[in-house]
């Protein structure tokens, strides 16, 4: 596992975003998600995790309600909402431009 | 429904760390599950999971820490919000503010008072297990005798029962003494102070420390104790001396007697009695060197107050028991057998509240007085409730905003929370400067200058305040709220919502302004009740001439006495009589509200006492010249001469009251009065002079004697009093007067006063009432009066165009100025007819407080309805007069494009 990378302060809220555009979803469903495309590159901690998903809730970015998962437990699925989108695309951009500036730099030397 | 949204509030923060409990549950049985698919053991993937997951403690603290920022955030957020639109509209929100402090500072300022007079134990160590402890000497007269205990049954009581585990005795009352500061930094000036004589065990028997030295022992209150010692209170030591560390050891003179102070009392502690403040603390046993007359050796003068607590197990009656038995020992051995055999009781009371005239005095006067700012404070929330409403229509449209963009109602309602508890905090705290400068000048209008008060903004009086300032807050914060949450964004949205829809929206701001008019109108009888009464008593004869009457307290020398006390007098009235500006002077024992002698039982010639009839009677000892002077008319008879002296017949003057009393319409001249216990000659009534009032204004003229001052013997030295009819006003002669008695060996002014003054000190509490509650009804009508005038100006505007079409049809100018002066009355009328029947319940539920208050009228006073019920109509015209005549300048073309 000498392979993964902490996530910056910032970018784990444009994850979460990114990965509930495709659907609802609960918190440890989420955090596999991100592993699994991420290649277990990115670990999520649970421990940064849940207060995001609840800052970006108390932001109206994304949804709550709770309902019954593929195990047929109750769990508290999280969801886009309009404002999140929003925010969702206008992040995005804001991850590209830094991108391609950091790679501009790199490429430099 | 704003109920519901708020319950909602407080609901949800439970229901949130269940929340969260829940879901960080769930995430590690999935990654449990999912551990146990990957092929590791139960126990392997719980471990692995809990790992992986990190600290579950710490991710709930996280989480809950995301919630309290965000609450921090959006209370600063809503209070920086609340603020900008206070100070948007600084109008506005000053005519808010000010009507919230003036509602809460005076409820702040009365509650003071109420603390510390009414609800205030006794700052002491288990004040509920004090007692007091008096004797009763059975019926004298129809009168139950009480009376306090003499120093050496005292010193028995304290050395011989078996029933009190502490026992304490006070000189009954705060003595204003000279002292005079010495020793190094003394500037040798002499100042008035109270001094209150105690027992030695005083302070232990409390419960009271010194917070600095120590307090009293039984060691200085030992007859013949060599050093004189004072404990001060710790208001003295802040005032005269500025908390002076070095306070210990001070000395000051009373009377050539050097006092050493060796403690001060903790601040608060005021005695044992409400309402009185002694400066300083002195043994009892130097009564008989600090006064001329000394009462401590005599076992039958019965002075000392005396408390004392039970021991644990002793009930009241077996300690009464006991204590009794005691003092009639006592009473064997000091006073001779027969003494002993008298029918002597000792009666215990609790005394947890302090010995205290002023609460029996005056919790009525401040029952009503809190009714009657409560009354101010309800006004005020009423009319703010309204400002706010109108202010929440005018808003109606940026809130419709917000609540599109995303606002719920929840976080609206508690945006608009927070701005009405800001504004009723702001009242809140300029309403204590205010209530902080009332209880300077409140006290003074409420008690007699001869009683003073520790009024303090403690714990208590903060507390209160804040509990009131949310509490207003609250409740007019709901008005605007039930607007708001109205679900009606669309139209809120249009520009111009229509004719109907205004007047729709008008309707809560009416109910308000009926509400208003209706609690106005309560206050306004209120005040009408007071007021009238007032003039009632005013408008009474008091059945002497109290202009230009002067009175003087004299303090004859104790060496003065009998015969030599007469002859000395007599050269007084020569010496004022040829005062200039003097037309007459006379003496007597009692003046107006001064009290009189009562005594009984009486025996009248040809009269037969009724069965249970109370057979005292009060009077007063005057020297000859004295109806004269007072301006009290001699109905039949004749006045006292000089030649009534101690070898003449026994004589007296009586009142109207009494010849109709005692002898119907026979003349009573000639007929005799005596007392029947006291071996006295029977007196000769020879005189009937006009009733006049003798204690208070309000009384029913009692039956009233006179007996002449020149034929008393021991009773001579308690008259005391000067009377001077002077031709212009007193206190030019003042001073003349006061130089002429001091001229005289062995006798001093003690006090000057005049009886024009002395008549209006007795009508305190009623003036205090009768002024307090009339300014808050000025207040409430000015109050009433800008919400008449608001929710009118709004009508007119709102219904511009329904003018201009009635005016285009034809109407004249005073139509459409009566059409809104209508709707005004209209109004007010139905807070009227709301008022009036619950000022009626509240006067009926209320009656038992303000009757006893009131004179010459029943508390459902019709005239004072009507008269309340006018000036609310008069107030209604008036403030709608101004927009009703706007709107007849409606120019009809105008109006008609206004849409």
């Amino acid at each position: 596992m000498g392979n993964q990378i902490e996530l910056l302060q910032g970018t784990l809220d444009l994850l979460i975003l990114k990965t509930l555009a495709l659907e609802p979803m609960h918190g440890w469903g989420i955090a596999q998600r991100i592993q699994q495309i991420s290649q277990d590159v990115l670990q999520v901690g649970q421990g940064s995790l849940y207060p995001a998903l609840h800052r970006l809730e108390q932001r109206g970015w994304i949804g709550s309600e709770w309902s019954t998962s593929d195990n047929n437990r109750r769990a508290k699925f999280y969801s886009l909402t309009r404002a999140g989108k929003s925010q969702l695309e206008k992040e995005l951009g804001e991850w590209e431009r830094l991108s391609a500036a950091i790679a501009l730099v790199l490429q430099q030397s | 429904m704003a109920i519901r949204k708020l319950r909602a509030i407080f609901k949800g923060r439970k229901q949130q760390e269940n929340d969260v409990n829940e879901e960080l549950r769930f995430h590690l049985e999935r990654q449990i599950e999912s551990n146990m698919a990957a092929g590791m053991s139960v126990n392997e993937a719980r471990r692995q999971a809990l790992i992986a997951f990190g600290g579950v403690q710490q991710t709930r603290e996280a989480v809950r820490q995301v919630h309290w920022t965000r609450f921090l955030d959006t209370l600063l957020q809503d209070l920086r919000y609340a603020w900008r639109m206070l100070i948007k509209r600084p109008a506005f929100t000053s005519v808010m503010v000010s009507v919230l402090t003036i509602g809460i500072g005076a409820n702040t300022a009365v509650f003071s008072i109420v603390n510390a007079v009414l609800l205030k134990m006794l700052p002491i160590t288990a004040p509920e297990k004090l007692v007091s402890l008096r004797l009763n000497h059975g019926e004298e007269g129809g009168l139950q005798l009480t009376t306090d205990i003499s120093y050496p049954v005292f010193e028995r009581l304290r050395e011989q029962n078996q029933v009190l585990s502490g026992i304490l005795a006070t000189g009954g009352g705060v003595n204003k003494v000279d002292i005079k500061p010495t020793g190094p930094g003394a500037n040798g000036q002499t100042e008035q102070a109270g001094m209150e004589l105690v027992s030695g065990g005083y302070f232990q028997v409390l419960g009271v420390n010194a917070v600095v030295g120590r307090t009293l022992t039984p060691g200085d209150d030992k007859i013949g104790a060599p050093n004189a010692v004072a404990v001060v209170s710790h208001g003295y030591w802040k005032r005269r001396m500025g908390l002076d560390p070095a306070v210990l050891g001070k000395t000051f003179v009373i009377r050539d007697m050097v006092f050493t102070i060796v403690g001060v009392a903790p601040p608060g502690f005021f005695g044992e009695t409400v309402g009185q403040t002694p400066d300083m603390w002195v043994p009892l046993t130097l009564e008989d060197r600090l006064f001329d007359e000394a009462l401590l050796a005599s076992a039958s003068t019965s002075w000392v107050n005396v408390l004392g607590r039970l021991k644990p197990g002793v009930g009241r009656q077996q300690a009464e028991a006991s204590l009794g038995l005691l003092v009639q020992q006592a009473n064997a051995d000091l006073l001779g057998p027969k003494a002993g055999k008298a029918r002597v009781r000792m009666e215990i009371a609790p005394a947890s509240k302090g010995l205290d005239v002023l609460r029996q005095q005056f919790a009525r006067p401040l029952q009503v007085l809190m009714a009657v700012v409560g009354l101010v404070l309800l006004i005020a929330c009423v009319s703010v409730a309204s400002l706010l409403t109108a202010r929440a229509t005018a808003r109606q449209k940026e809130i419709a905003v917000r609540a599109t963009l995303g606002a719920g109602s929840g976080r609206l309602m508690q945006q608009m929370l927070t701005e009405s508890i800001l504004l009723a905090l702001i009242g809140g705290t300029l309403g204590l400067f205010l209530a902080w400068s009332a209880d300077r000048v409140l006290p003074v209008l409420l008690f007699h200058s001869s009683l003073s008060l520790e009024l303090e903004i403690n714990t208590q009086v903060l507390g209160f305040t804040l509990l009131v300032s949310v509490v207003t807050g609250i409740i007019f914060g709901f008005a605007p709220m039930l607007r708001v949450l109205r679900p009606d964004l669309s139209c809120s949205l249009k520009e111009h919502a229509g004719i109907r829809d205004h007047r729709h929206r008008l309707g809560a701001r009416k109910i308000f302004i009926v509400a208003q008019v209706a609690l106005s109108l309560l206050l306004l009888v209120t005040a009408g009740l007071f007021v009238r009464s007032l003039r009632k008593i005013y408008d009474l004869d008091v059945g002497f001439n109290k202009e230009n009457l002067l009175l003087v307290t004299l303090q004859p020398s104790a060496e003065l006495s009998g015969a030599r006390l007469k002859i000395v007098y007599q050269d007084l009235l020569d010496k004022v009589n040829a005062l200039p500006g003097v037309k007459s002077s006379s003496l007597s024992m009692s003046s107006f509200a001064d009290g009189n002698i009562n005594l009984g039982p009486f025996v009248v010639e040809g009269y037969t006492p009724k069965p249970g009839e109370d057979r005292s009677l009060q009077g007063d000892i005057v020297s000859p010249g004295f109806f004269n002077t007072m301006g009290i008319p001699l109905r039949l008879g004749r006045d006292f001469r000089q030649q009534d002296d101690a070898n003449a017949t026994r004589v007296v003057i009586v009142n109207e009251t009494f010849a109709r009393y005692f002898f119907g319409a026979a003349s009573p001249l000639g007929k005799h009065f005596a007392w029947s216990r006291l071996d006295r000659q029977p007196m000769e009534i020879i005189g009937v002079v006009k009733d006049a009032k003798y204690s208070n204004l309000k009384e029913r003229t009692p039956p009233y004697y006179y007996t002449a001052f020149l034929q008393q013997d021991q009773m001579a030295s308690i008259v005391r009093l000067l009377e001077v009819r002077t031709a212009a006003n007193p206190a030019t002669v003042s001073a003349a007067v006061s130089s002429a008695v001091d001229s005289i060996n062995g006798v001093r002014a003690d006090t000057i006063s005049t009886m024009t003054v002395q008549v209006e000190e007795s009508l305190q509490q009623e003036k205090m009432l009768a002024q307090v509650s009339s300014s808050f009804g000025v207040f409430a009508l000015l109050l009433a009066c800008i919400g008449i005038y608001g929710v009118m100006a709004h009508s007119v505007t709102s219904r511009t165009n329904e003018i201009g079409i009635r005016m285009a049809l034809g109407a004249e100018p005073f139509d459409v100025l009566w059409m809104v002066l209508r709707e005004a009355l209209f109004l007010v009328g139905l807070g009227i007819a709301v008022g009036i029947p619950a000022a009626l319940a509240g006067t009926r539920l209320a009656s038992s407080l303000v009757s006893g208050l009131l004179f010459g009228m029943k508390a459902s006073d019709p005239v004072t309805m009507a008269l309340a019920a006018l000036m609310m109509a008069v107030v209604a015209l008036l403030a709608g007069y101004l927009p009703a005549r706007r709107a007849t300048k409606v120019d009809p073309l105008v109006a008609l494009r206004y849409e």
